[in-house]
């Protein structure tokens, strides 16, 4: 079970009346390779910013749910992020780390181990959650049923998709798409 | 309009009203003492929502989601220093995919105290020789707020960032606040 397996996962439990914000590297690459959608916005760079930008997001549409999808590297560049989502509590707000321990981008580099979960905790998310692919076969259906601001922790384990295509969306059309759907 | 080119000080609750006139909805940043009383009435507003944000980056990255899902210009505030830690962020959100941010960006470090009679201190100086022409090297223009003109000065910067999706920055030089009561 790796990273590709927890997005289809996620965007199984997801319609396109979400607004997705995918983090910059693989998992964009992925997610525009597997299923790309007018209401994911893909980030190309901003390494660490991703929840941000989908706080922005769900303070900007409360009417809508915004789900966040990052990798533990990700996370790892800028922790505070997760202090501000618990200042803030967005009930909107599905901020989702898809941990495998590694930089997957950049050739598989070891990440740092640290106990994000509790970390999530002390900074006020409504809900945390951790989960192994490998084990937990369960749909995330309960995890986008509760009220935000929601941390999930997806353990997967290293490894990309083979033979897809480099990131090939523009940018303009990246948020040109993402805007008509708003 | 002040018409005959003298200086004009305005109290920060005048500013502060300026810009809810002009449809400022949402502003987040890192304070800086140059707009000490502005923040405090952020922070007390509940017509502007005010996120301080831990970092500049994440600042933009929130001013940023919120302007992309809302169509609206967000502010964010930031001392000259914070271009340093929100530069990424700054290229690949605003400018990469063209969402207007309007920024207030304090100019520590023009005037230097030993040099100039009033001035800021040594770790100022470098940043203060540099801010404008970083800026305007990646392709955001520049608005020097003034004590003559800062009503109209802001009012260029936000049809100036409206009309080319484009973030602009309002430079306020300590030593010429244009605030009576900063």
């Amino acid at each position: 079970m790796k990273t590709a397996d927890a997005l289809i996962k996620i965007f199984r439990s997801t319609n396109p009346n979400d607004l997705i914000i995918l983090s910059d590297g693989k998992i964009s690459t992925e997610a525009l390779y597997l299923n790309e959608s007018q209401n994911h916005f893909y980030m190309l760079g901003s390494m660490g910013q991703a929840s941000m930008i989908g706080l922005g997001v769900a303070i900007g549409r409360p009417d809508r749910r915004c789900i966040v999808i990052e990798g533990d590297g990700n996370l790892l560049m800028n922790p505070a992020s997760m202090i501000v989502v618990g200042q803030c509590k967005p009930k909107n707000l599905f901020h989702i780390i898809i941990d495998n321990g590694v930089y997957e981008t950049t050739g598989s580099q070891e990440t740092i181990t640290w106990n994000m979960t509790s970390i999530a905790k002390q900074c006020g998310y409504n809900s945390i959650d951790e989960i192994d692919l490998k084990k937990d076969t369960e749909n995330l259906n309960v995890y986008f049923d509760k009220i935000g601001p929601i941390f999930l922790r997806i353990k997967v384990e290293p490894g990309s998709l083979p033979n897809v295509p480099s990131f090939n969306k523009a940018p303009l059309k990246i948020i040109e798409d993402f805007k008509n759907q708003l | 309009m002040n018409d005959n080119g003298k200086k004009k000080l305005i109290t920060s609750k005048h500013y502060y009203d300026f810009l809810l006139k002009s449809g400022i909805k949402f502003v987040s940043g890192v304070p800086c003492s140059t707009v000490n009383k502005l923040l405090h009435y952020l922070h007390a507003s509940d017509e502007i929502r005010y996120i301080p944000a831990p970092r500049e980056d994440i600042a933009i990255s929130l001013s940023f989601g919120y302007g992309m899902s809302t169509g609206e210009l967000p502010l964010v505030i930031m001392q000259n220093s914070g271009i340093g830690t929100s530069l990424d962020a700054i290229m690949t959100e605003p400018l990469l995919y063209k969402v207007p941010i309007l920024m207030l960006i304090t100019w520590r470090g023009f005037y230097k105290k030993g040099l100039n009679e009033i001035g800021d201190e040594p770790q100022h100086w470098l940043w203060g020789d540099v801010t404008k022409l970083i800026l305007e090297s990646i392709g955001i223009k520049c608005f020097i707020l003034d004590s003559v003109n800062q009503y109209e000065t802001t009012k260029r910067a936000i049809e100036y960032s409206k009309t080319s999706r484009k973030p602009s920055a309002l430079l306020l030089k300590r030593n010429e606040s244009i605030y009576e009561d900063r």
